[in-house]
């Protein structure tokens, strides 16, 4: 993994990346007709967990998802979900 | 996978990819020329033989074989056609080395592509190319754009970023110049050339107004993301990573900048909850990097002026003296009026309008400053200070005298307009 990263950093792509710890350091907040319920992780009952992200700048989602296709070989096995971010429109 | 997939994703491969490549065959053939069009023939032979293959685990590997495969067919054309041996030295011991490290594929090739990466950035920018040439040509092998992209974000017709290549890549030929990391005293001349050229791009881009061709915008992009890749390859030079941390600062603010009607914000009135904060923090890094390698030229000066404004969450926070401080070492480095007059302006706002316009007025002879619209425009905003209204207003007339730019001229004139009628 740190060969790819270093691919994104040389290629001058990468903005940032974060990896996270399981879930039983986490919690699920939610809010439900005004009331908050908190749930300690970790959390067995789902099948995908958010394992962390790489905020990329490329210019185009055909890059942006040949990135991603780099990442999951290096992975082996899993599911990568390529989002764009918003563009802030002039104040 | 349809057709049309496929084909988008060879491109993002291509993308990707197109920089290595073409540096790497220009390390083999020594001519930018003959390496782009081996490059390119390697992309045409993917769009052949991917839609019915499917891309290959290693797209990277396959394009910079198939490309050096052509690279060496040509030179052993070349060496029965010509049959010059004490030429043909060279070319063949670079051959044989060529041909070894294709049979390793990509196995060590990692640690040869920076340097040939970084050899292709100091020949696209080499000084003996007009800032034009080096621009289009950097855009062109190192950024991926097409001559139309480029032609388009430049404001200029196409035929014209087309020659600009041709003739450069030719005058890389003729003057022999070698395609190499240069070492030693040299090196920081030739860096800065690049710098200069990547800064260049950014700047044409970030004046790009709503209203312009995506392309030109993009340009920002496409100048960070060269000045990462050079943070990359040069991680020991202040002064790259003080060009990225400016044009990182810059960046942040992209969205905060403008009026939805083009007009300009100033930086003090700046919303800065708009301030892109990851943009921030990655220029902020970048400075105190500058800081560790004891960075003390003109990016690393200015980038460390960009991070002062960063750091002032108000703008009433920012730290005026050390800007003042900032400027007075770039002006020693790099001696320019307009540097001095933004240090006046620094100490104006750090000790009162008082001492900013006694450096100001100072000023006032330069001749490299006549016709200066910003000039004028910050007497008028310290002598409104300091309440000479009258010489105030006459300087905001003769600063709308001096700019083209309409809004500009609107804006001026409504500040005189405003100190006519101080009752109101």
């Amino acid at each position: 993994m740190g060969k790819l990263i270093g691919e994104m950093a040389q290629a001058g792509v990468l903005l940032g990346t974060e990896g996270c710890l399981t879930s039983s350091s986490g919690a699920r907040v939610r809010i439900d007709g005004g009331k908050f319920a908190v749930t300690d992780g970790p959390f067995p009952e789902t099948k995908e967990l958010i394992a962390g992200f790489c905020l990329l700048q490329v210019k185009s989602k055909a890059e942006a998802v040949e990135w991603t296709k780099r990442f999951l070989s290096v992975v082996g096995e899993g599911e990568s979900e390529v989002r764009q971010l918003c563009e802030v429109p002039a104040a | 996978m349809t057709a049309s997939d496929t084909n988008s994703a060879i491109h993002a491969v291509w993308s990707i990819e197109s920089a290595r490549v073409i540096a790497g065959i220009a390390r083999i053939v020594r001519d930018l020329d003959l390496a782009e069009e081996f490059a390119q023939e390697a992309l045409l032979a993917a769009l052949e033989q991917w839609p019915s293959t499917g891309v290959p685990e290693n797209p990277g590997a396959w394009l910079m074989t198939t490309a050096k495969h052509h690279a060496l067919n040509h030179l052993r054309r070349r060496k029965l056609l010509e049959r010059k041996h004490e030429q043909l030295g060279h070319e063949l011991e670079v051959a044989s080395e060529a041909e070894h490290t294709v049979s390793r594929q990509d196995a060590n090739l990692d640690d040869d592509v920076g340097d040939d990466l970084l050899r292709l950035v100091f020949a696209a920018c080499h000084p003996v190319l007009a800032t034009d040439a080096r621009v289009a040509l950097t855009l062109r092998l190192l950024g991926g754009l097409t001559t139309d992209e480029i032609a388009r974000a430049f404001l200029v017709p196409e035929a014209t970023v087309a020659q600009r290549i041709v003739r450069a890549k030719r005058t890389l030929a003729e003057k022999q110049v070698p395609f190499e990391v240069p070492r030693g005293p040299e090196l920081g001349a030739r860096l800065s050339s690049v710098l200069e050229v990547v800064y260049l791009i950014f700047n044409e881009g970030y004046s790009a107004t709503a209203g312009d061709d995506l392309v030109r915008p993009a340009l920002c992009e496409d100048a960070l993301r060269l000045g990462r890749i050079l943070a990359q390859l040069a991680p020991t030079e202040p002064e790259v990573h003080g060009l990225m941390a400016l044009m990182e600062i810059h960046a942040s603010r992209a969205a905060a900048r403008t009026r939805p009607t083009g007009e300009p914000i100033l930086l003090l009135e700046q919303d800065r909850g708009r301030w892109n904060q990851l943009l921030i923090r990655r220029g902020l890094s970048a400075v105190a990097r500058v800081e560790a390698l004891g960075g003390r030229g003109p990016y690393a000066l200015q980038a460390r002026i960009a991070a002062c404004h960063a750091r002032a969450r108000r703008a009433d926070d920012t730290d005026w003296s050390q800007i003042a401080a900032l400027y007075g070492d770039l002006a020693a480095v790099q001696p320019s009026p307009v540097v001095e007059l933004n240090r006046a302006m620094a100490v104006a706002m750090a000790e009162g309008p008082a001492a900013g316009l006694a450096l100001v007025d100072a000023l006032a002879a330069e001749p490299a400053l006549k016709g200066y619209h910003w000039l004028p425009s910050a007497r008028a905003d310290l002598l409104s200070k300091l309440g000479r209204h009258a010489e105030a207003r006459a300087e905001y007339e003769r600063a709308a005298s001096l700019t083209r730019n309409v809004r500009q001229q609107e804006q001026l004139l409504a500040l005189a307009r405003n100190l006519q009628t101080p009752e109101a």
